[in-house]
Formats: structure tokens, C-alpha cells, sequence
């Protein structure tokens, strides 16, 4: 068995040939948290460490995000609340809005950082350097409002990455894809009423998750009613459960959408190792939404796509995790010319 | 939990002695569906839901002559004889669940609410009540997880719940004890809690720390 199972992974490693930009910043692990907290910098620095010393590392596009643009960051969120949480961290305060959200003097810096990867990405793939970018950042960004930190997010990178996207190279239509356990509560929120972004959500339900958003009658407003699809998935949900949405409720509304540009929020944290969820995903999941991210990129959005770390809270799992995920994402084309997987 | 807070006050009436096509006139227009009737000074005599005004209207399958002639008839017909009555009312300080209970029992969209002179001062619907609970339990609203803590019968285990949450600085708005803590259900008791923070994790750390046993539902490993 294990044998077997040694060379499946040459096999899919072999067939994983094209480049990714993986886009980091030392500087973001200076964003402080303690006692315990799950949102650490070892998160960051094992899964940049697994892509560099992995069987990926040899697809590598190393790149670091530039200095965040002002306007940029003012898409998703109020100058006052920027200014706010600047303020916040350099005198010193130990948290932002909520318990939650643990900030250190450098964590304004390193949020203003996480949030630049995505649009400097975007740039990157858009100038043809390669067809996918993963943004191995924190802190993360799917929960935080437009003047709000919540969850142990800040500037919600997502919501600033697509906004760019639409805006720097008119890519009008954007799919957000959230497999985050948590709901991005902060994503739907500020593209509900928007036609032109679509926000699809597979997370643990509502009743027993944080952050308590995300129920399936949640279904856009205004212009955007039928622009978001949440799926709760109730706790103790395992690969089939998620499988069978997938097939069945989000690729058939991708496939209505066409989006031109594709933003994953890729959250790690339904693992079944990972405590932060009542989820039961195995690693394998994550390459099977590798793969379908990387189908719809190929037939809608010239084969591009921007993947944002989110959560994901076990060291192991996360790792393993975003090492599949990878793998589906980028070796989706061999398979659609039939080659084995 | 009192329904004044939710409901609904100055709320249009109608009178007894009204016409029914003074009263459809009167509502046209208007997105309600239940109408307390009241006499002038201001007393609850009865209540018309815009179903009952439907009711007696002429149907428009009839011959345009027998529909003109019966409408014309309507208004001579006042609002007191199909209005339903005694009607069924709410003390000014009953609680949302004295209307939950009947609204359940006597399965109707809206009750008047009176004060102790039998005077209306406001209406309550089923939505206002759904609404108030829907806030009650923070159904919605971003920021909240729920867990679930195993009723080991052992006493004071609120108290105990609420004392680690507190202590591990721990938010918590709401502690829902299901199950057998009065006897009436032999099933596994257990308690909710609604606490306010992402943190999962360290909330289960505290509970464990203080003896407590939270329930997680993640599948055991293939």
C-alpha cells in the first residue's frame, strides 16, 4: 500500500511541470500574536518551507508583494477604520475590535503587506511570469469587514484582490471561491449586492460555527441576489459531502457565471486534524479543489487564477493541505488531455 | 423578552361600524394583512385579517351585473359582521413567548396587544416575534460560534460553564440547557453556549481545564 501510495505521488509530482508564483514577505510574521493564539507565524513559515524544500519547489516563482497602494487597500475598507487600526498598533494596544484579533506594533505593516500580495500577483499573472499565484500571507482576511476586524482578520485581501483585478484589467466578472471552514463573512458582505462577483462558500454550518453568517437562504441582494452561494455543511461533514456540492451546486453556478478572473479564498482549517472545526477533510480533498479551480480557469479565465491563504490551524495538516491543493491546481491540464492522476 | 419592544404600535384600525368598501378603500395600498377593530374610544372589539375582507367580496367569475349589484350591497354591510370576536389579545406586558404560545395554539398571523382598559396600543406578527428571537439568539449577526458541553448531571453546571468561560476571558451571551435537567426527556443532556470569539480552540481548552466536557462532532480518522 504505501508503495503504492510512493508512486502516486511521484507520479502526480512529475506531472506538475508548470510554474506558480508563491508570494510571501518575512515582514508579515512580525504581526504579533501570543498564549496560545492559533493564528501564528509558524503557520506561514512551514508552508513556504514545504513549497521551497517539497517537490514543488522546483516550480517556484519567489516573489514579494510591493508596498500596498492606497487606493487599493480603500476598495474593501474606510479610511477611518484604516487609520484606526494603525493607530491601534502603534501605541501599543494588544487587540483590535475583538479579543480575537491580537495585533503587535508591526501588525498594521504586515496586514497592509498581506493585503498587497494579491493585486501584486494579479499584476504578475496578468504580464504572462505564470497562470497561478498562491499568497503564503497572514494575517488572513475573509472575516473582515469593511470596518471591522473580526476572526483574526484585518484588510480582507479577497475582497481587495478582486476589486484590483476588476479595476487594474477590467476583468468584470470574478468567481470567489471560499473553502475556508469558517464562512468569509466579510467577503459576501461586500459583494452581495454586486452582480459581477460571485461568492461561493462551502463551510460548517452557521448554527454551530463561527462566524455565525453564511445560512444557504443567504443568496445575494439587490443586483447580486443569486450572485452568492453558501453551503453550510453540517459538523462532522467529511470529502463526499463536499465532493457532491461541489458537482452538483457550484460547479454547474460557476459554469452559468463564466467568471474572467478567479479568486480562492483557501482555507485549510476543515481538516480533520484541525480543532478549529467539527469538519472531517482529508488532504486528498484539497487536491480535488486544486483541480476544479483549475478546470474553470482554463475554460473561463485564460488559466488564471489568485489563491489567498486563509485558515488552517494544524501545522501538518495545513502543510499537506496547500502541498495538494497545489498539486490539483497545477496538474489539472495533464488530466484534461487523459493522463493518469 | 416583553413583546412591547417588538411590536408594532399605532397600527391602523378599522371601525365596527365601517363600510366593507370604506374599509378595503382604507387598506388599499397598504402592506398589512391584519386589522384591529376598535370602537371610538379606542377599545378592542374585534379583528379582520385582509382574508376576511377577500372572503366577502364578490368573485370576480361572476356576470359583471351580479358583481356590480352585490359590491354596491357591500356597502351597506359594516366591518362588525365578519370581524372576528371576543378577539384574541396580549397584555401590554406579556412576554414573547406568551405570544409564541399563542400564535402557536390558535394558528394566526397577529395579535392585537391591549392595555388593562381593553385599550389597543399595538399589534405584534408572527414576524416581529420570529425577529425578536432571531436577535434573542444572535441568529445572523457575525461573530459567534456555538458549543456544546456534555451534561455530566453533576450540579451547578451552568454556573460552572459560565465561571470557565469568564475566567478564560471568554464572551458568552447565551446558555441553552437541553435534554434531562427536569426529567421530562430521558436523552443525553447537554448545554449550548453562545460565546463571542473565533477561538474554538481555547474556549475548549478552558472548559476542559475546568472539568468540563465540550462535545465536538469532527469524525474520527478513516
Amino acid at each position: 500500500m504505501d508503495s503504492l501510495r510512493a508512486r502516486c505521488y511521484l507520479r502526480t509530482v512529475r506531472m506538475t511541470t508548470r510554474k506558480f508564483i508563491l508570494m510571501s514577505d518575512e515582514r508579515t510574521l512580525d504581526h504579533a500574536t501570543w498564549g496560545g493564539h492559533p493564528e501564528t507565524r509558524e503557520r506561514v513559515t512551514a508552508v513556504c518551507e514545504r513549497l521551497r524544500s517539497g517537490p514543488l519547489s522546483s516550480s517556484l516563482i519567489e516573489q514579494r508583494p510591493r508596498a500596498a497602494e492606497w487606493d487599493t487597500i480603500l476598495a474593501a475598507h474606510d479610511e477611518d477604520y484604516l487609520l484606526r487600526f494603525e493607530e491601534a498598533a502603534l501605541c501599543g494596544r494588544e487587540w483590535f475590535d475583538h479579543r480575537d484579533n491580537q495585533i503587535g506594533e508591526a501588525s498594521y505593516d504586515a496586514a497592509l503587506l498581506s493585503a498587497a500580495a494579491g493585486p501584486t500577483a494579479i499584476d504578475l499573472l496578468e504580464a504572462g511570469r505564470a497562470s497561478s499565484a498562491f499568497c503564503a500571507v497572514r494575517p488572513p482576511g475573509h472575516h473582515a469587514e469593511r470596518s471591522r476586524a473580526l476572526g483574526f482578520c484585518f484588510l480582507n485581501n479577497a475582497v481587495i484582490a478582486a476589486r484590483h483585478w476588476q479595476k487594474a484589467h477590467g476583468r468584470r466578472r470574478v468567481l470567489v471561491f471560499d473553502f475556508d471552514a469558517h464562512h468569509g463573512n466579510g467577503i459576501q458582505r461586500a459583494f452581495e449586492a454586486d452582480p459581477d462577483v460571485l461568492y461561493v462558500s462551502l463551510h460548517e454550518h452557521p448554527t454551530f460555527s463561527f462566524p455565525g453568517t453564511g445560512y444557504a437562504e443567504e443568496t445575494g441582494t439587490g443586483p447580486g441576489t443569486g450572485a452568492t452561494l453558501n453551503i453550510p455543511l453540517l459538523p462532522g461533514a467529511r470529502d463526499a459531502a463536499v465532493l457532491e456540492a461541489l458537482a452538483e451546486r457550484v460547479d454547474p453556478a460557476v459554469r452559468a457565471f463564466r467568471p474572467e478572473a478567479i479568486v480562492v479564498a483557501a482555507g485549510f482549517d476543515g481538516h480533520l486534524l484541525d480543532d478549529m472545526s467539527g469538519l472531517g477533510y482529508t488532504t486528498e480533498l484539497f487536491r480535488h479543489l486544486g483541480r476544479a479551480v483549475s478546470l474553470w480557469a482554463a475554460e473561463f479565465a485564460t488559466g488564471r487564477s489568485l489563491t489567498l491563504l486563509e485558515g488552517g490551524y494544524h501545522l501538518g495538516s495545513l502543510c499537506d493541505g496547500v502541498e495538494q491543493y497545489l498539486f490539483g491546481l497545477l496538474g489539472a491540464d495533464d488530466e484534461r488531455r487523459g493522463k493518469p492522476t | 423578552m416583553y413583546l412591547a419592544a417588538s411590536m408594532t404600535t399605532d397600527p391602523l384600525c378599522l371601525h365596527p361600524e365601517m363600510s366593507l368598501l370604506q374599509a378595503r378603500d382604507l387598506i388599499s395600498g397598504k402592506n398589512f394583512r391584519h386589522f384591529p377593530v376598535t370602537d371610538s374610544a379606542g377599545r378592542l372589539v374585534g379583528m379582520v385579517s385582509d382574508r376576511d375582507l377577500r372572503s366577502a367580496f364578490p368573485s370576480t367569475a361572476l356576470s359583471p351585473t351580479v358583481r356590480q349589484d352585490q359590491l354596491e350591497r357591500l356597502g351597506q354591510v359594516r366591518i362588525d359582521t365578519i370581524m372576528s370576536r371576543p378577539a384574541i389579545a396580549l397584555p401590554r406586558d406579556a412576554t414573547l413567548d406568551d405570544a409564541l404560545l399563542l400564535f402557536d395554539r390558535h394558528c394566526v398571523g397577529a395579535l392585537p396587544v391591549v392595555d388593562h382598559d381593553e385599550r389597543l396600543v399595538g399589534i405584534i406578527t408572527v414576524r416581529d416575534v420570529l425577529g425578536a428571537y432571531r436577535k434573542l439568539f444572535g441568529i445572523g449577526g457575525a461573530g459567534s460560534s456555538l458549543v456544546e458541553v456534555l451534561d455530566d448531571g453533576r450540579p451547578g453546571l451552568l454556573s460552572r460553564i459560565a465561571a470557565a468561560l469568564e475566567g478564560g476571558g471568554i464572551a458568552c451571551t447565551r446558555l441553552v440547557r437541553t435534554g434531562g435537567a427536569d426529567g421530562a426527556d430521558s436523552a443525553p443532556g447537554a448545554v449550548y453556549a453562545r460565546v463571542q470569539t473565533y477561538n474554538i480552540h481555547a474556549v475548549h481548552e478552558a472548559l476542559r481545564a475546568a472539568g468540563l466536557e465540550p462535545i465536538q462532532r469532527k469524525p474520527e480518522r478513516p
